[in-house]
């Protein structure tokens, strides 16, 4: 995952935890653990789509928040 | 009988407008990104700005219908038959098009507008950063829903300029508040700690219901209409 992508989802996952007001600590550490694992999980795979990054990202989440999983998952399709 | 009837149909047509779905989720979703980006009192602020601009936008619709209607009613007889029963027809076909089409096949709340705006809605209530874009988002939220909401509005503007004994004014400051009072409730459900997944959780639940009755309330406008319709025409 190049660094853009991988700030743009940091900062987008942030701002999702805040909202929820998950504690800024308990959120950091989510975060920084859903982004270890989908970085490991993408290792071998050249190209990936925004949506199985997706999947990727609320398959680690739902492992800490499911309030956190959902909210991530559905943010396109609520309206 | 006519009287009750046009009554029905202003209240039903109200609580049609304050069941559609559109404005409330962006609303759901201004409220969430708001909490995301500052505290929970400038976020409650923001979101009462977005309810003013909904109110802005019904009573906009309100006052281009009666201008719009005193200037026709010399020239065409807007209360007459063919007026209620085109107007009918135009409701039927809203039901239909309501139970087959409103909500898109998902396991979320996502509707019947097209992707673009929709994203364009979400990227707008996320990038909102003050009570002018939040009335403005408020403002032009309700606008892709005029197709299911415009002949109601119609409609009940037909009703309140023709039957004097009701009483226009506080009809449509009633039909005003009234269309925003889902968004009151969902921002009382953030004041006590809810959060957009249990929201949408709870809209999600309540789609099928959605589903089903506001069809049959489009229908009885309908049928009120066409009563209505030929009891002027007798």
């Amino acid at each position: 995952m190049d660094d853009k992508t991988l700030k743009s989802l940091r900062s987008d996952l942030k701002l999702h935890a805040r909202a929820l007001s998950i504690p800024s600590g308990a959120a950091d550490d989510f975060i920084n653990e859903t982004i270890k694992s989908v970085q490991k999980s993408l290792n071998k795979k050249s190209t990936i789509t925004s949506a199985d990054l997706t999947r990727l990202v609320v398959k680690n989440l739902k492992k800490y928040n499911a309030d956190f999983a959902y909210v991530y998952e559905n943010r396109d399709t609520i309206i | 009988m006519t009287i009750f009837a046009s009554v029905i149909i202003i209240l039903l047509s109200m609580l049609i407008t304050a069941s559609l779905q559109l404005v409330p989720g962006t609303f759901s979703c201004f409220y969430h990104y708001a909490l995301g980006k500052t505290s929970s009192k400038k976020a409650g602020d923001r979101s009462l700005s977005f309810v003013l601009g909904t109110e802005i936008f019904v009573s906009f619709i309100w006052i281009l219908l009666l201008i719009t209607l005193s200037f026709l009613d010399p020239i065409v007889d807007i209360y007459s038959a063919p007026v209620f029963l085109i107007t009918s027809g135009i409701i039927f076909a809203e039901a239909a098009a309501f139970l087959l089409f409103y909500f898109r096949r998902s396991n979320c709340t996502s509707l019947f507008i097209s992707r673009k705006i929709a994203a364009t809605l979400q990227t707008r209530a996320r990038k909102a950063s003050s009570r002018s874009d939040a009335i403005a988002i408020g403002f032009f939220a309700g606008l892709p829903e005029l197709i299911f909401t415009l002949p109601l509005y119609f409609i009940s503007a037909v009703i309140l300029l023709n039957t004097p004994s009701i009483p226009c004014v506080p009809i449509i400051v009633f039909y005003i508040i009234f269309a925003t009072l889902p968004l009151f409730t969902i921002h009382i459900a953030y004041h006590n700690d809810q959060n957009l997944a249990s929201i949408t959780r709870f809209r999600t639940k309540l789609k099928p219901f959605i589903r089903i009755i506001i069809p049959i309330i489009y229908a009885t406008i309908a049928l009120l209409a066409i009563i209505l319709g030929v009891s002027n025409h007798g």
